[in-house]
């Protein structure tokens, strides 16, 4: 049995036994006393009517006159069992019944209430009316029968009484069980709800008001509690695309913003560079002019002279990442020959185990760009995607494709041509490809690289407007792919970098930071 | 012989051009930051100056507007050793080597050398400006 029966039973029944506790006593008294009343009124009064027929018989008749027959009248009385005392006191002298049980002292006096003595004896005296003297009838009636009339009568109540109790408790359980139904059946579609069966509906099968108007709003609360629930799952899903989305842009900026940083350090430090390099090259260049090109220390000095020169390119690159030098005339670049003069020099300078495959896209549209930093763009790619493999060899793959839509979320949707510079060396983890556009950060022996080439390419990339992006794992390769935007892309991308360039040229007076 | 006037405030670049520039007969004056470099253009007879454009206190564009204010057909070789110069954070619109010395052509500079730069193209530069 449920639960909320039980307790709806047991809670209907026990108030019914309380009610009954404090009602039955009320009505057991209150009836026995109508009852107690009713019986000996009726005791009384019998009693009383006997008594005056038998005062009348005596006025009336000749009994008075004739001793014997008042006798026999007073024996009558007790013969017929309706008395047990009968006597006739005529003035002065008293005739009594031979019958009277010999315990009867005597008369003791009228009774006026019933069962008034522990004799349980009625006593009553009628006058008889007579001319000449008083005479006065005295009788006694036994109360034993009424009183076990009465006492029938108070059991008779109990017992009703105690059938009406079980009556009741029973109809009380029956009426419980019955307004418990419809409950315990919304009880169990709601615990059906409770396990994940949101769409079961809250019904109940019940004719009370009151139960049905219950059941009517908790199917509407279950409905609105439904549609909360679909709209926080839905709101819970976006949000979380959301934060997603904002940490990837986190992460983009504050990649950005460290390069940008480096690069600003770097730009900082090759003015310093720059500086220190203009008199150790004049003075090597001077000295060089003082001993001639046969002196002693001739050689010495072109080698000085060409150290500055590197060191000249060197801080060249570096500004080019820290895009310090702008690019030259922008003009229409197509790629096609720019990668494949790239391919034809790396042909014939890396190791035979690295195999080359250049695959251009048919009609694909030029860039906009410098010539020469596209060039050294490419190359440096490549440069890059060699040494990757060049202690266990493998595939370099170089193409270039038009795709007029891009569906890399890394960019922005439009027009592009894309260069795409892959190799099957041994790729990089997550972490290194976070690092690997800054500059002089290289996984490469010390001597074996300076760490600028794909942060130059990055440079290169950003100052025509050009998105660079890489895919690797671990022991899988790596793919840099270059996005040139082309058509609307272009046209915004351009007028940014204009736009950007205006307070510099400006405003030159701004130099006041330096 | 033409006296040229060289302005910087890295003495050792300033002395290297004096070197370079007195060995192929010129007369070099040199001046430690803008305001030497304004008071010797106002004493001396100088027919070119050279002057370096980031400096503290005095900017190379001041110099070359004073210089131009003073005398209109001075000619003046501006330089400069590139870099970035803004703060310490992202400032895409940072100046740059070629937006400073875009601006000292704006100025009137009439040549610019960008740093390190090899001694025949100083002597070069320095000739295209005087008079043949």
């Amino acid at each position: 049995m449920d639960r909320l029966t039980n307790r709806l039973w047991v809670r209907v029944a026990s108030n019914v036994l309380v009610i009954h506790a404090v009602l039955l006593p009320v009505l057991y008294f209150g009836l026995t006393f109508i009852v107690e009343r009713s019986h000996a009124d009726n005791f009384v009064g019998q009693v009383r009517t006997y008594g005056r027929l038998l005062a009348d018989e005596l006025e009336l008749g000749d009994a008075l006159a004739r001793p014997e027959r008042t006798i026999a009248l007073l024996d009558s009385i007790i013969l017929s069992g309706q008395g047990v005392y009968a006597e006739l006191v005529d003035g002065q002298s008293s005739t009594r019944s031979t019958l009277i049980d010999p315990g009867f002292g005597g008369f003791p006096g009228d009774d006026f209430e019933f069962d008034a003595h522990a004799d349980h004896t009625y006593f009553l005296s009628v006058p008889v009316a007579r001319a000449d003297r008083a005479t006065v009838l005295r009788l006694g009636f036994d109360e034993t029968p009424t009183l076990d009339q009465i006492q029938a009568a108070r059991n008779r109540i109990i017992m009703a009484l105690l059938a009406f109790t079980v009556v009741s408790v029973g109809l009380g359980i029956w009426l419980a069980a019955r307004i418990a139904r419809p409950m315990i059946d919304l009880q169990n579609s709601a615990r059906s709800i409770a396990t994940g069966k949101v769409d079961a509906h809250l019904e109940a099968t019940s004719s009370i008001y009151e139960v049905k108007e219950l059941a009517h709003d908790l199917e509407s609360m279950r409905s609105e509690l439904v549609g909360t629930s679909a709209r926080l799952a839905r709101e819970m899903t976006e949000r979380a695309a959301a934060q997603a989305q904002q940490r990837a842009l986190e992460q983009r900026l504050w990649r950005r913003e460290r390069i940008a940083t480096v690069g600003t350090l770097a730009g900082g430090i090759a003015h310093e560079f720059n500086n220190i390099m203009t008199p150790i090259l004049l003075y090597a260049q001077t000295a060089l002019d003082e001993v001639g090109p046969a002196g002693p220390v001739a050689e010495d000095l072109r080698r000085v002279i060409a150290a500055a020169h590197r060191a000249r390119a060197l801080v060249n690159r570096v500004l080019t990442f820290s895009r310090q030098i702008e690019s030259g005339d922008s003009a229409q670049v197509s790629l096609e020959p720019v990668v494949e003069e790239v391919l034809a020099l790396l042909r014939a300078t890396i190791q035979p185990n690295i195999e080359i495959i250049g695959a251009l896209g048919p009609n694909v549209p030029p860039v906009v760009g410098d010539a020469s930093l596209v060039h050294q763009l490419v190359m440096n790619l490549c440069t890059n995607a060699c040494q990757a493999m060049r202690s266990t060899g493998g595939r370099l793959t170089v193409s270039v494709t038009h795709a007029a839509r891009v569906a890399d979320d890394r960019v922005p949707r439009g027009d592009y041509v894309v260069l795409e510079v892959a190799d099957t060396g041994h790729g990089m983890d997550a972490r290194t490809m976070e690092r690997i556009f800054e500059p002089f950060f290289t996984t490469r022996e010390v001597g074996e690289g300076t760490g600028l080439g794909l942060s130059v390419a990055h440079g290169i990339s950003s100052s025509i407007g050009a998105t660079i992006v890489v895919d690797s794992a671990p022991e899988a390769g790596a793919a840099f792919k270059v996005y040139f935007p082309l058509g609307e892309n272009l046209s915004s991308t351009v007028q940014g970098n204009e736009e950007s360039a205006k307070p510099a040229l400006a405003n030159p007076a701004g130099a006041g930071r330096a | 012989m033409p006296t040229i006037l060289v302005i910087d405030d890295e003495p050792a670049v300033g002395e290297a051009m004096r070197r370079a520039l007195e060995r192929e007969g010129f007369t070099v004056i040199i001046a430690a930051g803008g305001p030497d470099g304004v008071r010797a253009f106002e004493s001396a007879a100088v027919d070119v100056v050279i002057t370096d454009i980031i400096m503290p206190k005095t900017h190379g564009i001041d110099v070359i507007r004073a210089i131009r204010a003073k005398h209109a057909k001075t000619r003046i070789i501006a330089m400069s050793g590139g870099g970035n110069f803004g703060p310490l954070a992202y400032e895409p619109e940072a100046i740059t080597t070629s937006a400073y010395l875009a601006a000292a052509k704006q100025a009137g500079a009439d040549e610019v050398l960008t740093k390190p730069f090899d001694k025949n193209d100083l002597v070069a530069a320095v000739k295209r400006l005087l008079p043949q």
